[in-house]
């Protein structure tokens, strides 16, 4: 009799256990999640993450610029010249971007480190890490054209598509580390002179153009194929809004007297009001089909009209402010 | 029974430690101190070995410094002596304690009669300013005191002057701690200005937020000038921002002593707003000037990319205080160009 009760009660005491043990797992999940949203990012990490990228992103140093000029001597003289145009407009699409970096790090490093900051946190230091691999990737390839032994010119092709390929995720990278930093530049400078309605006019319309100048690099990739000799593939579209947007940034950013100067200037304060009329009249919420629609060919014109009846003269602002070539 | 015994004597200490820190609180919240700030005053326009009656950049003064001056060497030709003369100490020293105690003086007064506020800072403040009031009047008296003999004992009337200065710089630091105070005590505790904006503003509410926004640009540009630059000899520094600064100084200067023209409420108020904004970006430029040492980027040569060394983010900082000090269109600057095309 006393066997059976201590059969009975071993059985018993084995569920116990493992009831016991998963509670126990169920627990420690419950206080690592709470552990995980409740501790804050350390932003100062992306602070240092910023700092280093403004100073080392691609084409910054000079030994970069110089074996990327002998990339284009390369490519020049080759069959393949005719991705030229598309090396130039790389070069300058670069200095672009680190004019972006050195412009937001001049504000990062002030930055109220509030929730904003937090859910931007990885956007910025993960895309900007990620961009350091990516850079490498493209210095490879690099270093590969230009000391080719032999210049056949399907390696050079080879090769510079697979440059395009590292830069294309490069240029992925950097427009989403840009966005981030864009959305800590709103978020957290609250009543400052330094963000108002011009900066964030400006920035925004940075973004739309490296978020078009990124999908036309991507589709670029996925139809310029490896061992194709003619044009038919390589449908390079992006040249017009390169320039586009190097003068803008020269225009509203370099000299930055729109934001520096828009509480001051009524005629400013009237100006950005009048294109930021064109989100609720057109029913956009961003200003990436105007972008779309610069021309390829030259005079790279915007192409997108409307039918309607656009008394105020929005969409002629809004194409002044877009266009300062 | 031991840890008993410990765990109560432990409680003890903890509750005599938090009693002792209570009662070793000096801030008085209690006690008005509209009647020290008057007594301040008089002793300050009584001593006439630190202050006399003047004018420092159009800022008509009875605390203009006195005696504040250093000797250099004339260019006599032909001299067969050496011969020397008086230099005053620079400009901005006049201006920033004219100013300020100008404040300080129109404004305390409203203090009077007033109960049931908290008058901590105030007091703290003002009992401050009156203890480096003594070091600086000391200084003063002492170049008093070498009167006559400077023209042989050069470098002992020098010695005294470069104390007067640095007692100068730390009753200036305490001038503006005190009337930033007050400013906010009455906009905070009296409500002074919280009918701006509004049609019952009346011309001393109108009066008394732009000497506060004049009070505020004057307090930048001491963090500058003399906080963030301590130990650099303006005149020899060859720093641009250092020459806006003082520049900005002298403009803002003749400005306050200009009359406020008639403004209505919708005018006020976006005077207001903009007011607002220039705090927001004061705030910013204040983290700057508090991690950037113009002594050290001096010691480097100017050199941003020396400072940088040591100063990982010198260059953010930097930029941050050129846009407020000392670009083309820096923030001081347009803000000035506003206040003197709306309310003057």
């Amino acid at each position: 009799m006393s066997k059976a009760k201590a059969s009975k009660d071993y059985k018993a005491g084995g569920a116990k256990k493992w009831l016991i043990a998963i509670a126990i797992l169920v627990l420690i999940a419950i206080i690592v999640t709470v552990i995980v949203i409740l501790i804050p990012a350390n932003t100062s990490d992306a602070v240092d993450r910023l700092r280093q990228s403004s100073q080392t992103s691609f084409l910054e140093n000079v030994t970069e610029q110089e074996n990327y000029n002998e990339l284009e001597d390369k490519i020049s003289s080759s069959y393949y010249r005719y991705y030229v145009e598309e090396v130039q407009d790389i070069r300058d699409l670069s200095q672009s971007i680190n004019e972006m970096l050195d412009y937001y790090y001049e504000f990062i490093p002030f930055a109220e480190d509030n929730n904003v900051f937090s859910d931007n946190y990885h956007g910025i230091k993960d895309n900007l890490e990620n961009a350091v691999n990516y850079q490498q990737e493209m210095n490879e390839f690099v270093s590969d054209l230009i000391t080719l032994e032999n210049d056949a010119d399907t390696h050079i092709q080879n090769l510079w598509i697979d440059f395009r390929v590292a830069y294309t995720n490069y240029l992925s990278s950097m427009t989403g580390a840009i966005e981030a930093l864009n959305n800590v530049y709103q978020g957290c400078f609250t009543n400052t002179l330094s963000n108002n309605e011009a900066s964030s006019t400006i920035l925004n319309t940075i973004d739309d153009f490296l978020y078009v100048i990124s999908n036309e690099f991507s589709n670029l990739t996925q139809t310029d194929t490896k061992g194709h000799t003619s044009t038919s593939n390589y449908n390079y579209e992006s040249h017009g809004k390169i320039l586009y947007l190097s003068a803008f940034i020269d225009n509203y950013i370099v000299d930055d007297s729109d934001i520096v100067q828009y509480n001051f200037e009524s005629a400013l304060q009237e100006n950005y009001t009048l294109i930021n009329r064109y989100f609720e009249f057109y029913k956009q919420s961003n200003f990436r089909n105007v972008i779309e629609s610069i021309s390829s060919d030259s005079p790279y014109d915007i192409t997108l009209t409307y039918d309607d009846q656009d008394q105020e003269g929005i969409y002629n602002a809004v194409k002044a402010f877009i266009d300062v070539r | 029974m031991k840890k008993k015994f410990l765990f109560s004597g432990l409680a003890l200490i903890v509750a005599l430690s938090g009693l002792t820190m209570v009662a070793c609180d000096n801030s008085d919240s209690t006690t008005n101190p509209y009647e020290e700030y008057q007594t301040t005053i008089t002793t300050f326009k009584e001593s006439t070995s630190l202050f006399k009656n003047g004018v420092t950049d159009g800022i008509e003064s009875d605390f203009y410094l006195n005696n504040f001056n250093y000797m250099v060497e004339s260019d006599g030709v032909g001299a067969e002596e050496q011969t020397f003369e008086k230099v005053e100490g620079s400009r901005y020293y006049f201006t920033l304690t004219a100013y300020g105690l100008n404040f300080i003086e129109d404004y305390y007064v409203y203090l009077s009669g007033r109960t049931g506020d908290d008058y901590s800072d105030l007091n703290e403040k003002i009992d401050q300013l009156n203890a480096s009031y003594t070091r600086i009047n000391q200084s003063s008296m002492d170049m008093e005191n070498d009167e006559g003999i400077s023209d042989k004992h050069v470098q002992a009337y020098n010695s005294h002057f470069a104390m007067y200065e640095a007692n100068a710089k730390d009753f200036i630091n305490d001038i503006y701690s005190t009337a930033l105070s007050l400013s906010d005590f009455m906009i905070e505790q009296v409500g002074f200005i919280d009918s701006l904006g509004t049609e019952t503003q009346n011309d001393l509410q109108e009066r008394f937020y732009i000497d506060s926004q004049i009070l505020k640009v004057f307090d930048d540009i001491r963090r500058l000038i003399i906080v963030s630059a301590e130990g650099i000899n303006y005149q020899n520094s060859g720093l641009e921002i250092f020459d806006d600064a003082v520049s900005s100084l002298t403009n803002y200067a003749y400005l306050s002593a200009q009359n406020i023209g008639d403004l209505s409420p919708e005018t006020m108020a976006d005077v207001m707003k903009l007011g607002t904004l220039v705090e927001g970006e004061r705030i910013v430029t204040r983290q700057a000037l508090a991690n950037f040492s113009i002594y050290d980027f001096v010691e480097d040569n100017m050199q941003i990319e020396v400072y940088e060394l040591e100063n990982q983010d010198a260059r953010a900082y930097y930029i941050q205080m050129q846009k407020y000090f000392s670009n083309n269109n820096n923030y001081l600057t347009l803000y000035y160009n506003n206040l003197s095309q709306n309310i003057f």
